[in-house]
């Protein structure tokens, strides 16, 4: 196992990217942009920092919290290092996941919500595409879900954890009540809400709070799911992480937003859930 | 058929000679309490409004079975609340989803406007809201309809996708208590309703002020207005009698409780 990246030694300037990183779960097929750093929280190879050693309370969680068990310990790893006085403050964080990536301007073949290029097009793209100017605010664009959220979710999920995952949030004051209202209503959501470059503070204040959400859930009305739906709770994550994040973007004064990108090898999108895992 | 009117306090005009007044309050000599057979739902109208006294009715007609056995699959039963009636026939003032008459209208109304022919089903009408779920949260806390539906789900009250299905739908059933129904269909309809009711108050609900004291009776109708959708769907269209329902009033401007 590599050892957890150096920490970051110096104040960064107010809005700087601080650390870019690269949720994985197994070796990347393609070499990553030197800034991004590649972690996982279970083994997965040359070139991946596994965090599951450092947190193993989240070590293997994944087939659970999907692309959350590592972006969990990512904040762990943000928080220890604002704690060491690293100087985190004020900074930018950047995430991508495996094979997605928020970009700075249309890139790629539209896909479903995606931009979608070739692994050989990715290794040639500029640094600027992936980390927007200072104090900026990167995610990826919203996209039309018919009628709404919560009938999208329910098509393809099973219902009551999302009413049960979006009450516990309320409960926990993660979101009020009228904002949960709002968002199960309306007919849009954020494909992928993990990636993107946010503010640090923001990104682990956010974590935090989803973890408290899934903590509460599994305790309570959490049941074990089997196949597809096993990572149920992240896909409750990503609707609930989609709110939280719209909270951010009404109150920010500099964002870009656009499809986020996708590396295919065929150079097409593939829903998840019809390949072995995403 | 049997015909009941609910009501939490002593009538203010007479009922038709058909009709059964009831209650879980004292409510003057002509409404029959139920509390006195069933206690546990003694005072518990301002957190489930109605339905404290349709769980006792439920228990009390499933106790008069008990030597004569259930009825019969096209027995059907008619239940009013107070002032507001479903009706055969668009009758008074439309105000907001209902259609206002005054106490004296009301006592000159005939009967077959409270009794539709034999088989069919009279419902009161319905209410364009955006989304059910939008609807309840931009009136009630939202978390408490959440956590309830996300019982009934697990009860195996209603289904996981018609649950989503119905949260989002644009129309919903206006104070679905009230109507002429099958008797059996609406005895395990609040016998579900109560098991519903039961699980959300021993693991969910919290305290809550004011109007809002009823949210399990606002969640109970949600749930009741996506089951009664349920019965519609199965039952022959040509058999279906939907208007605005009536309230009576002096007033001809319809004021909802909140």
């Amino acid at each position: 196992m590599r050892q957890p990246p150096d920490p970051v030694q110096a104040p960064v300037d107010p809005g700087e990217l601080v650390r870019y990183f690269s949720i994985a779960y197994r070796p990347l097929d393609w070499p990553l942009p030197d800034f991004m750093e590649a972690v996982s929280t279970a083994p997965a190879g040359d070139g991946v920092t596994d965090l599951g050693g450092r947190y193993p309370e989240l070590a293997g969680r994944d087939p659970v919290l999907g692309e959350y068990a590592t972006l969990f310990a990512v904040r762990r790893l943000l928080e220890e290092a604002r704690e060491r006085g690293e100087g985190t403050d004020g900074g930018m964080v950047g995430i991508s996941h495996y094979r997605r990536f928020a970009v700075t301007r249309p890139t790629g073949t539209r896909s479903y919500a995606y931009g979608v290029v070739r692994p050989e097009e990715f290794t040639t793209l500029p640094r600027d595409l992936f980390v927007p100017p200072p104090d900026t605010v990167l995610f990826p664009a919203p996209m039309k879900v018919v009628p709404t959220l919560l009938a999208h979710f329910g098509t393809y999920h099973p219902t009551r954890d999302l009413l049960f995952f979006m009450a516990l949030a309320i409960d926990l004051g993660v979101v009020t009540d009228a904002e949960a209202t709002s968002w199960l209503s309306q007919d849009v959501m954020v494909p992928a809400p993990a990636v993107g470059v946010y503010p640090v503070d923001w990104y682990v204040a956010t974590m935090v709070a989803l973890e408290s959400v899934v903590d509460a859930f599994e305790a309570s009305v959490g049941v074990p799911r089997e196949g597809y739906q096993r990572r149920i709770i992240a896909f409750c994550l990503e609707r609930l992480h989609g709110l939280v994040l719209s909270s951010l973007v009404s109150r920010w004064d500099a964002l870009i937003t656009h499809p986020a990108l996708l590396v295919s090898p065929d150079g097409i999108y593939h829903p998840s859930g019809s390949e072995p895992s995403a | 058929m049997r015909y009941f009117v609910v009501t939490h306090r002593p009538l203010d005009r007479p009922l038709r000679p058909f009709m059964e007044a009831i209650s879980t309050v004292p409510a003057g000599d002509d409404v029959l309490d139920l509390s006195a057979e069933h206690p546990q739902y003694a005072g518990r109208g301002p957190e489930l409004s109605e339905y404290a006294t349709l769980f006792a009715l439920r228990r009390h007609l499933q106790a008069s079975w008990s030597e004569s056995g259930p009825p019969s699959d096209d027995e059907m039963c008619g239940i009013a609340q107070y002032r507001r009636y479903p009706v055969t026939r668009p009758v008074g003032v439309p105000s907001d989803v209902y259609g206002m008459v005054t106490p004296a209208e009301f006592g000159e109304l005939p009967d077959d406007v409270f009794q539709p022919a034999p088989g069919t089903l009279l419902l009161p009408s319905v209410a364009q809201v955006g989304t059910v779920l939008g609807q309840y949260g931009r009136n009630h806390a939202v978390r408490d309809l959440l956590h309830f539906m996300g019982i009934a789900i697990d009860l195996g009250v209603i289904d996981d996708r018609a649950a989503a299905s119905f949260l989002s739908q644009s129309v919903m059933v206006v104070a679905p208590t009230i109507g002429v129904y099958p008797t059996r269909w609406y005895v395990q309809l609040l016998e579900d309703l109560e098991r519903v009711a039961d699980a959300f108050e021993s693991r969910a609900a919290v305290p809550r002020e004011g109007y809002q004291r009823r949210a399990t009776g606002f969640c109970l109708e949600r749930l009741h207005g996506m089951l009664l959708a349920g019965l519609v769907a199965t039952w022959p269209g040509d058999r279906v009698t939907q208007n605005r329902a009536i309230v009576v009033s002096e007033d001809l401007t319809y004021t909802s409780g909140g």
